[in-house]
């Protein structure tokens, strides 16, 4: 008995130490490369992250307005974002007016 | 235009040069100082002109071409190939002095212009370059592999230069 307690107390305290591994939300991730978001357009619910990876040689940014700024995410760089509102999030790199793309938030 | 003619007559050579092909340690020299001469002009460009539009894109060729030359170091160093410097290398640095003697002699829109005309047609050079003559020669396939990965970044400064030189009425 006092085993099975101790394994409950245990299953517990690791709910509790690690709530990353429980946290809600599905996690997305859009490439930065050839000069291109991909996926250009990106689809997720309220409470998902959203890993943008820089796969160019040369830095970019995830860039929106206060709402959605990354600032400069090197080469070989990632910057994470959590979506916290509903909506529709067009966004650029600063640097490279060409590079578009959109966040869908539902 | 007169003023981006050295500069793109040296690549223009490395063009001609495709039939026999520089070595890796010679592409890697050209690949250095391309990047270099277009570092150095957007520093020249940074301290005479006083166009937001200007100044925003000489930001930004320093840093992409600053951020591929740490790369290009970088890789030749773990692959333990010392750049060379080649005829080609050495047009560059010479047409970019006569470039640069030009661009300071001018001031204004003057400058930018003429700063702005020679980066829309030094990256359609250094294009023309990396398409017929950098890639085909290229032996190491990591040295290939990074002049690959770099190109979408010359087109996209390519077509950025074009974007500022409409819109200062050329």
């Amino acid at each position: 008995m006092r085993r099975r307690r101790t394994g409950r107390a245990l299953a517990l305290a690791a709910l509790v130490l690690s709530p990353g591994l429980f946290a809600a939300g599905t996690a997305h991730r859009v490439s930065m490369e050839a000069m291109k978001y991909a996926p250009e357009t990106l689809e997720l619910a309220v409470g998902d992250t959203v890993t943008w990876v820089n796969r160019d040689p040369v830095p970019h940014t995830v860039s929106a307005g206060k709402s959605l700024e990354s600032g400069t995410i090197e080469a070989e760089r990632e910057w994470k974002y959590v979506a916290r509102q509903k909506g529709r999030v067009d966004y650029i790199c600063r640097f490279h007016p060409g590079m578009r793309a959109t966040l869908v938030v539902k | 235009m007169k003023v981006a003619l050295p500069v793109v007559l040296a690549l223009l050579s490395a063009v001609a040069w495709a039939q026999s092909g520089p070595s890796d340690p010679q592409i890697a020299g050209i690949v250095v100082t391309a990047n270099q001469i277009d570092i150095d002009a957007g520093k020249l460009a940074k301290s005479r002109s006083k166009n937001k539009e200007i100044q925003a894109f000489a930001d930004l060729m320093i840093a992409d071409h600053t951020a591929v030359n740490k790369q290009a170091v970088a890789l030749a160093t773990k692959l333990k190939v010392k750049p060379e410097d080649s005829d080609t290398s050495k047009s560059l640095k010479d047409g970019a002095k006569k470039h640069t003697a030009s661009l300071q002699k001018l001031s204004g829109a003057a400058f930018d212009k003429a700063y702005i005309d020679h980066e829309v047609a030094y990256h359609q050079a250094v294009l023309d370059a990396v398409d017929k003559v950098l890639i085909p020669s290229a032996q190491n396939a990591e040295l290939k592999a990074l002049i690959v990965k770099v190109r979408p970044a010359f087109v996209a400064h390519m077509e950025h230069a074009k974007m500022v030189q409409s819109k200062l009425g050329n």
